[in-house]
């Protein structure tokens, strides 16, 4: 009985945030979103080719922030953190001293200041990369973002054993001067533990001081300010798109998680994994679904959604026309994926060696711009990707 | 000459073909969803010829639903269909005049399928499609002759190219897994799959890559499936062929073969005695394969093969799979047994010819003549059990021979000085040997758990193999060597000699790790694992000996012996490894791979003999560094090459048998001689390797070159006593000296064109040694240092077109080299060619014409040889599904068939000629099993 009274209690503690805010539960079938061409919801499409020296060459956008004035890039590949100019020009790479490593940024363009996490520290910069303090990173801390009035979100990782007691542990803490303001999505570690997971990012910056929580293994997307959660959206698609129910809470799936993840059965490759990332435009949700199989997009999995209309979007099957050059502004082959979201503005990138072979296609007449034209003068299939800046309608 | 004319006239027979190419244009569209108004990626066009609906050209769109078809005839009546999983086909006709060089379709709408039911099929399947990650070729698509296989199949697939030897290319890159139904075919030798499993039972042929990373497009496409149609998951199919030709020659065989989605079994028997024998039962059953509707260019009976056997074969393959379903999710659990009987009766005729440096002004030639008779009997018998999921793996083998093996030899050996004879030898044995062996192991191997962050990983592996094996050898001998220079060093023998040899062996292979968190940060790529090998063994021998003295058998106490040995190696061992990773997405994939292995082998041996003089004990410490250096450099689409440097430590123990042997005086041309105080010998290795893979969809270029250098301390060579009669006497000694450089290169070049497929091949190996030794003669003692090199080189080019036609020519070239420096300054060179030519036509359906031609040079001493090699045979299949093969064969329709072998010693140079097949025709009839 006082076992029972005990996971009561817990439970109505774990639910009390989430319960006092808005919930909007969606349904979605992938399958029905349109397509067209890049004119039908874009007013505009710029290139930016980023420069490549031997300092600024990376591999892959794995995450990516703007501001008015600068592009930033983490880089898993060269472990580091680099800044360009909004037209692409090299600025800086900030690398973490040896044998630690970048897990994740946060820039905040209202307080002048970028924040990184490396494997040890949070270090604060200015937007323009010269460096202003270092604190010690608090126990447990894997992902961050950095609300305009100087408190963090940390998403604290799980425990990876079970606990024997039950203790109510949380996801995300909100924290301000060392001191923790608000706890979120709290769970009951007795029952949880943190099953095997890919890393990724978790907190999508909206870019006006607040920010996009999202879960492994859950169709849920938080929207967060330094205060908690101000409103949430959970998205229900087909069966064949699901995993299956309470995956990531079912004790039936303990341990069985990352088989049922990195080794599918064919008819589950399909499912979505997560979201990451995931914005807000006016009435419209901008998300990516991962799949658990990372088919090199085949589906469509890259969404804008409109809350009023009900009408889905497939980034996927847009096709380039006149305002993008004809060249697409999500090449969805090779996990191509959406990166950032600015005012207005939706952010992607292309792989220079699949721009260069779209650039010598027939193109039909349609004639490339100033950017793309110097950049087919002096890039070859090593440089850096060209990121796509794509204006919604 | 005759190769350049070869090669003229082929590359003739390419441009002639060339020439009658049409005039092509090329198409241009995009397909879209006509509801949703989305490009469709992967959607496949296939273009028909609409007079008779065959296939002409098909591709896939790309990921913005754009499809370019090049190739395409000019004034045809053509139909296009555009179809994708869920949507009704869409069909357009049209014709391309002169004129058009490029048709732009523009956008094709295709409307999703409410009733796929009452879809009217009138051009089958598309031919290709993505489902997911993987590549799918529908078989349905491809028109063959209704006796085609898989093989006939792949060869019609894009980037697909199937090697003379069987390995299966995709795009330049090996597949290294062939499956039927997600599962190895009959232990995964290729041509067992690909040259039986009739096409019209394959539903598609799949192509995908088993460790995907979906973060980066560094694809490698390694495994190929062969799905089969739903309700043939089962089959049978084997050969019954039974052939009889003059000579007496004959030649029947049996196999049967079945499979379902648990288990596989073949059966197979022969009987020959036209040199046909193979002790691995996978090659036999693939040698009965049933080939299809293609022409193939393997020839049957081993007419290379050294003298004249007779052998019976049976033996049975059996797999169960206990979790058919489960691959996929890395969980296996399987039984694979294996067993083969060998009976053979071979008589083997050589005589050899050589000469021997004595001295810088003395040379001896031995000649010598042997009939041998080796009757074998042999019951080799395999058993393994897997099982494995995603942390563990457990192996267990066993294995068993039982060997009885009958040899009568008749040898005659004379020996010339200054070409006067000096002395000779006959010698007549008989020789019964019987081996009984039972080995077993096993292994467990505890991958990490990714869930675990202690510090050390606490991965680990254990292997033990261990073995009894009774050996027991009883021989007849006797022999009279007479002396034309010491009459009173003739002797003669008749000896009765009876060993046996009972041998235990215990091995544990144990690995512990990962211990790097501990020194190095976790993200530094570094692992550090402990690592040790004991090994054990013991060898009992019983060696009895009796002499035939006046009439009387007596015990010969000199000769025989009783001793146990005893030897223990324990190897423990530091192994670290770094990883230097330069990944740029979409771009390039570098390695730089650092491993050192700090090892200390300690040896300890114990003979303990009933003859005094062999009773020794002995132990050893020595230091075994390793070091390996690997680079690899992938570049995405276009080339991936592969550097590594390797230096090592090795050392060779000597064993009693080199130190303490029983001095055998009736062994009058090659005596033994102990030597107690034989030190081991340590050779440091140093080797390079280059790989290199042009990542092509049509024309494969890959390379292989790879050179070893070594140097030796201590080096083991012989220490040879000539006496004027020319008898020898050995005994194994250190000297220093020694050092060996190899270099091996591997190339290959494919063109595939409309029809056909050209095949360039070259394998060369070449081998400079200096090789130290002393010579002794009554007149002189030298050290020599002999500089060898043999150099074999084989050139290959295939040539295959349409099932029709398939040629080849194969030029092989053998270069041996000897040059005696230091005290004795001789030359030896010799040099052997062989030009193979072989064709095989398709004349009428089911006709086939292969003649063979193999043209023999041979250069040994000056004394130039050439002889040729002609075969010939006509097939011909008939029945509805062709079951029934009747071939007429004629072999070495020149009657010069011979072998001859060169061979280098460290102060000798000798060549052999034994007896072969020699001319015969036979007449075959053969009958496949074909149940799908």
């Amino acid at each position: 009985m006082r076992i029972l009274c005990k996971t009561l209690v817990l439970a109505m503690l774990i639910n009390t945030d989430v319960l006092a805010q808005e919930s909007v539960t969606i349904r979605i079938d992938p399958s029905s979103a349109k397509g067209g061409n890049a004119a039908d919801y874009f007013s505009s499409v710029n290139f930016i080719p980023l420069e490549t020296t031997n300092e600024s060459i990376f591999g892959k956008i794995y995450k990516m922030e703007l501001t008015e004035k600068y592009i930033y890039i983490h880089d898993v590949e060269t472990n580091a953190l680099l800044i360009f100019y909004k037209n692409g020009k090299f600025h800086k790479k900030i690398s973490p001293v040896k044998n630690k490593y970048v897990g994740d940024f946060s820039v905040d363009e209202k307080g002048n200041q970028l924040t990184i996490l490396t494997s040890d520290k949070i270090t604060t910069y200015s937007l323009d990369g010269v460096k202003r303090e270092e604190v010690e990173k608090p126990e447990g801390v894997e992902r961050l973002f950095r609300f305009d009035d100087n408190s963090f979100a940390f998403n604290v990782s799980r425990s990876l054993t079970f606990t024997t007691e039950n203790k109510i542990k949380y996801d995300v803490e909100i924290v301000k001067d060392k001191s923790a303001r608000k706890q979120l999505f709290g769970y009951n570690a007795k029952f949880t533990k943190y099953d095997y997971n890919l890393p990724r990012d978790v907190f999508s910056n909206q870019g006006d001081g607040t920010c996009w929580f999202t879960f492994p293994y859950r169709y849920e997307a938080n929207h967060l300010n330094a205060d908690g959660v101000l409103k949430s959206y959970k998205m229900v698609f087909p069966q064949e798109y699901s995993l299956p129910q309470n995956f990531d809470t079912d004790s039936a799936f303990t341990d069985k998680r990352k088989s049922y993840i990195f080794s599918p059965d064919e008819e589950d490759t399909k499912q979505f994994k997560s979201f990451n990332p995931f914005f807000s435009y006016k009435d419209k949700l901008i998300f990516h679904a991962e799949n658990i199989s990372g088919h090199w997009g085949l589906l469509n999995n890259n969404l804008i959604y409109d809350i009023n209309s009900g009408e889905l979007i497939s980034l996927n099957s847009i096709v380039g026309d006149r305002i993008s050059s004809n060249i697409p502004i999500l090449y969805p082959k090779f996990a191509q994926q959406m990166h950032a979201f600015r005012k207005g503005a939706l952010y992607t990138s292309i792989p220079s060696f699949m721009l260069l072979k779209l650039i010598s296609q027939d193109r039909g007449n349609i004639p490339l711009p100033p950017s793309l034209i110097d950049f087919s003068k002096v890039k070859n299939s090593h440089s850096n990707p060209i990121i796509i800046e794509s204006f919604i309608k | 000459m005759r190769i350049i004319c070869l090669v003229f006239i082929f590359f003739s027979i390419h441009c002639s073909l060339r020439a009658q190419i049409v005039k092509i244009a090329e198409i241009q569209g995009t397909v879209i969803d006509s509801t949703l108004n989305r490009v469709i990626p992967a959607a496949t066009v296939s273009i028909y010829n609409a007079s008779d609906s065959s296939l002409l050209k098909y591709s896939l769109t790309d990921h913005r639903g754009i499809f370019n078809i090049k190739g395409i005839p000019q004034n045809k009546n053509l139909k296009v269909r555009f179809s994708f999983i869920g949507y009704e086909d869409q069909y357009k006709t049209f014709i391309l005049s002169d004129t058009t060089s490029i048709k732009k379709l523009g956008k094709v709408y295709l409307k999703k399928a409410t009733n796929l039911l009452n879809e009217v099929v009138v051009y089958g399947v598309p031919p290709v499609r993505m489902n997911g990650d993987t590549l799918e070729f529908n078989a349905a698509a491809f028109k063959l002759d209704s006796n085609a296989v898989a093989e006939d199949l792949l060869k019609k697939l894009p980037g697909v190219i199937v090697w003379g030897d069987g390995t299966i290319t995709v795009n330049g890159k090996q597949i290294k897994n062939l499956l039927v139904n997600g599962k190895p075919f009959f232990g995964g030798e290729n041509k067992i799959a690909t040259q039986n499993i009739p096409k019209k039972i394959i539903d598609k042929v799949q192509i995908y890559q088993e460790n995907l990373d979906p973060n980066n497009i560094l694809d490698s496409i390694s495994t190929m499936n062969i799905q089969l149609k739903k309700g043939k998951n089962s089959g049978l199919f084997g050969k019954i062929s039974a052939g009889y030709g003059t000579s007496s020659r004959y030649d029947l065989a049996g196999n049967i073969n079945s499979y379902n989605s648990r288990y596989q079994v073949g059966l197979i028997s022969n009987f020959n005695n036209v040199n046909k024998n193979n002790n691995d039962i996978k090659t036999l059953i693939k040698n009965a394969s049933y080939k299809g509707t293609g022409v193939s260019l393997e020839t049957e009976p081993n007419l290379s093969e050294k003298g004249l056997k007779k052998s019976h074969q049976s033996g049975f393959l059996f797999s169960y799979d206990f979790l058919p379903e489960e691959r996929k999710k890395n969980r296996e659990q399987k039984l694979n047994l294996d067993y083969l009987y060998n009976n053979s009766n071979s008589n083997i005729g050589q005589n050899s010819i050589e000469y021997v440096s004595l001295s810088e002004s003395e040379q001896q030639k031995n000649v010598s003549s042997i009939a041998n008779n080796i009757m074998l009997s042999k019951h080799d018998f395999k058993g393994a059990f897997l099982k494995k999921n995603q942390q563990y793996q457990f192996r267990f083998d066993a294995r068993t021979d039982i060997d009885r093996q009958r040899v009568d030899l008749d040898q005659r050996d004379s020996v010339y000085r200054d070409n006067n004879i000096s002395s000779f030898r006959t010698l007549r044995s008989l020789e019964d040997i019987s081996l009984d062996k039972l080995s077993i192991g096993f292994s467990i191997d505890k991958n990490q758990n990714l869930d675990n962050n202690s510090k050390i990983t606490n991965v680990w592996s254990l292997a033990y193999s261990g073995g009894i094996s009774t050996e027991s050898t009883s021989q007849d001998y006797s022999s009279l060597f007479k002396s034309l220079i010491d009459t009173l060093s003739n002797v003669g023998f008749n000896r009765e000699d009876t060993r046996k040899n009972k041998m235990f062996n215990h091995k544990l292979d144990l690995k512990y790790g990962d211990f790097a968190s501990l020194f190095f940060n976790k993200l530094s790529n570094t692992s550090l694992f402990l690592k040790g090998v004991i090994d054990v063994s013991k060898s009992s021998t019983d060696n009895l000996i009796y002499d035939d003295y006046k009439k009387q058998y007596g015990f010969n106490g000199n000769l025989s012996y009783i001793a146990d040995y005893n030897i223990g190696k324990y190897t423990p061992s530091l192994v670290f490894n770094k990883t230097i990773r330069r990944i740029l997405s979409n771009r390039y994939q570098r390695f730089l791979n650092l491993n050192f292995d700090i090892g200390n082998i300690f040896v300890y041996q114990k003979n303990s003999s009933s003859q005094e003089f062999q009773n020794f004990s002995r132990s050893y410490s020595k230091f075994l560094p390793k070091l390996s250096i690997d680079y690899d450099n992938y570049e995405y689409g276009k080339y991936q090459y592969k550097l590594d440097f390797n230096l090592k430590t090795i050392y060779n123990f000597p064993e009693p048998m080199d130190m303490v042997p029983i001095l055998d005086s009736s062994r009058v041309y090659n005596i033994k001689v102990s030597n107690p105080n034989l030190l081991p010998m340590r050779t440091n290795q140093f080797s390079i390797g280059f790989n290199y893979s042009k990542l092509n969809t049509k024309n494969l270029f890959r390379f292989n070159i790879n050179t070893v250098y070594e140097i030796a301390d201590n080096y083991i060579s012989n220490h040879t006593y000539y006496d004027p009669s020319g008898k020898s006497f050995f005994s194994l000694i250190n000297v220093e000296g020694y050092k060996n450089f190899v270099v091996n290169l591997d190339a290959e070049k494919s063109i595939k064109m409309k029809n056909s497929i050209l095949q360039l091949s070259l394998r060369s190996n070449t081998s400079f040694a200096h090789v130290p030794s002393v010579i002794k003669s009554d007149s002189s003692v030298n050290n020599i240092i002999s500089s060898n090199t043999i150099s074999t080189n084989r050139f290959t080019v295939l040539y295959n077109m349409s099932n029709r036609l398939a040629l080849s020519l194969d030029q092989e070239l053998f270069w041996y080299r000897t040059a005696q420096k230091q005290d004795v300054t001789k030359k030896f060179s010799t040099a052997n060619h062989i030009t193979k030519f072989t064709l095989a036509l398709n004349a009428l359906k089911g006709l086939t014409i292969r003649p063979n031609v193999s043209l023999f040079y041979n250069d040994f001493q000056s004394y130039k040889e050439r002889y040729s090699l002609l075969n010939a045979d006509v097939s011909y299949r008939a029945l509805g599904n062709k079951n029934l093969e009747m071939k007429l064969s004629i072999y070495d329709i020149l009657g010069e068939n011979k072998q001859i072998t060169n061979y280098i010693g460290v102060n000798s140079f000798k060549q052999t000629q034994f007896n072969a097949l020699s001319r015969y025709f036979m007449l075959s009839m053969s009958y496949y099993l074909r149940k799908f």
